[in-house]
């Protein structure tokens, strides 16, 4: 990582240059696509997880 | 007309375009930022008991009020004249020859000065003054809400002077101006004041409350906290999301519009809005999602919004947006994580400004530290480095925290601090303001039968205690738990099957 940041400001990409040498661009996406699936996953785990919590103390079961 | 003459009306007519575009960027930018305040504003009168709502309003709008008057009077120079502070030209500390008093900005600051009020040759200054003044504004709003329902309002008043118009704007003056000592020696990079702002400001709301004490109630006698909510969530809720708003004045004040119509950070780096917004968007997106994945909650959630703002904000031109977002959910993690430690410390902040402001600004700073070194400056100023960051966050830290906790002893010591107990317990609002937030809610007629508004005499409650409130009625849920054994309770009963 930052291997080579830019040594200079000409070019109207330098910033995104430099966010490229920041590690690899792909592996920095699919880390926050990962992030957003282990969020979205543990978010249905809680949902079932109260639901049935709830259920059980209210005796909505059949 | 020849051709020359023809070029340089075009020329004198781009650069008086260049000036008024200036001037209604930073307008706007200021109005926006109003927007902070009056998220700030809501926030914490939501945040607050029912008893206190108007008191934490009043508290704001006097931050507010006088944050601008005292940064014309002396803020405004700070900045100008302290950038290397306390070093003098040789690096030996004199902490009078240091300040820059011949220089021409430190000069055009002064409050008498030509330039600090209405000139039709100076279309720079006010505007820029303004943008800072509002930045000022921030400081003090983000330290309010932490001391709410029991810091007296003259003690808020002078700290928040203190630290809107003297602390922050040193720090600004070492760590936010390409002449700062302190970007200049260790490459510190701040763009978007993580440091400047939001550590200073963090660490000094923890430099007071722990001079100030927790509110009444707060702790058990065994240690263990209670959880004070405010009386309006909704409220709260919404002023997060207007200071959301309000930041985006805030972050394009920090660009600078230069005379020849390019961006350029505060660093002379140059940027662009672009850079700003992915960033910006990203991070709150990354922050709100943190906090929702620890806590469900929609206070956190919308405090992991501001908190992932400010963790990309030191390099907030400078991140890959994705990165942003990581950086962002982290900040919103740390959020709730970081305000569980501070109240099982015994500090009572009410709204965990120091987990939002503080923790985030420090991660923000160290984030551009571990990501973004190596990344160079313009001119003498060395390129980014871990180390620069950590030692520019430990700075902005202690610039906060040590004026605060020495600033609230003194205060304590001659009981100007906090209001006394009787003033807490009654609430702020009965004591101290002469309106009320919810009439409806008879707060009113429980004040002392010899209270008179405030400016025409004090409540004294020693002379007359206040009176004894009367247990409240039973609530629904109670007179449901007392009826007699084999009735069940309504909304117990399972649900009618519909054919």
């Amino acid at each position: 990582m930052n291997a080579s940041p830019v040594e200079t400001f000409d070019g109207a990409a330098a910033i995104f240059t430099f966010a490229a040498n920041q590690g690899t661009l792909k592996g920095i996406f699919w880390a926050m696509c990962a992030v957003l699936v282990i969020v979205v996953v543990s978010s249905i785990f809680h949902e079932i997880r109260v639901g049935s919590k709830v259920a059980r103390r209210r005796g909505f079961r059949d | 007309m020849n051709e020359e003459a023809v070029q340089a009306a075009i020329d004198a007519a781009l650069a008086g375009h260049t000036t008024i575009n200036l001037e209604i960027y930073y307008w706007w930018c200021t109005g926006l930022m109003i927007a902070i305040h009056a998220g700030f504003l809501a926030y914490e009168m939501g945040a607050s008991r029912a008893k206190n709502a108007l008191a934490s309003g009043t508290k704001n709008i006097l931050a507010f009020a006088f944050m601008i008057p005292t940064f014309f009077a002396f803020g405004w120079w700070i900045y100008m004249a302290g950038y290397s502070w306390p070093f003098a030209a040789d690096g030996s500390i004199d902490l009078m020859g240091a300040w820059d008093t011949t220089g021409d900005y430190p000069l055009a600051a002064l409050p008498w000065s030509e330039n600090m009020g209405p000139n039709l040759q100076d279309q720079a200054s006010g505007v820029f003054w303004a943008a800072f003044t509002l930045f000022a504004c921030t400081t003090a709003s983000i330290y309010s809400g932490a001391v709410i329902e029991r810091i007296k309002l003259s003690a808020f008043i002078i700290t928040a002077v203190v630290l809107g118009s003297v602390l922050w704007i040193l720090g600004a003056a070492w760590g936010w101006s390409p002449a700062g000592w302190m970007v200049l020696e260790w490459g510190y990079r701040d763009v978007a004041a993580a440091g400047v702002v939001h550590t200073i400001a963090g660490f000094f709301a923890l430099g007071i409350l722990i001079p100030l004490g927790p509110r009444i109630g707060k702790y058990n006698a065994d240690g263990s906290a209670n959880d004070l909510r405010g009386h309006n969530m909704p409220l709260t809720v919404t002023g997060l999301m207007l200071i959301i708003i309000g930041f985006f004045g805030f972050l394009g004040g920090c660009l600078i519009y230069d005379p020849a119509g390019n961006w350029v950070n505060i660093y002379g780096v140059p940027s662009n809005l672009s850079a700003f917004v992915f960033n910006t968007l990203m991070g709150m997106a990354g922050g709100i999602i943190g906090a929702y994945f620890l806590t469900r909650d929609p206070f956190w959630m919308m405090s992991g919004a501001l908190g992932g703002i400010f963790s990309v904000a030191a390099g907030i031109d400078l991140f890959y947006p994705p990165l942003a977002f990581l950086i962002g959910f982290a900040g919103g993690c740390l959020i709730p994580v970081s305000a569980k430690l501070v109240e099982k410390m015994g500090i009572d902040d009410a709204v965990s400004a120091f987990a939002v402001h503080g923790v985030c600004g420090v991660w923000g700073l160290l984030a551009v530290g571990i990501f973004c070194a190596g990344y160079p400056g313009v001119g003498d100023i060395p390129a980014i480095s871990l180390a620069g960051q950590a030692k520019g966050a430990l700075v902005m830290a202690g610039l906060g925290f040590i004026p605060a906790i020495i600033l609230g002893y003194i205060l304590r010591i001659f009981g100007l601090l906090r209001v006394r107990n009787e003033v807490e317990i009654l609430g702020m609002d009965p004591a101290e303001i002469p309106s009320q937030a919810y009439p409806e809610f008879a707060i009113w007629e429980e004040a002392p039968a010899n209270y008179e508004p405030r400016g025409r005499g004090r409540p004294d409650f020693d002379r007359d205690p206040p009176p004894r409130r009367e247990p409240p009625p039973p609530r629904r849920e109670q007179i449901l738990d007392e009826r007699p054994e084999g009735l069940d309770r309504p909304r117990n009963r399972p649900p009618t099957r519909r054919p």
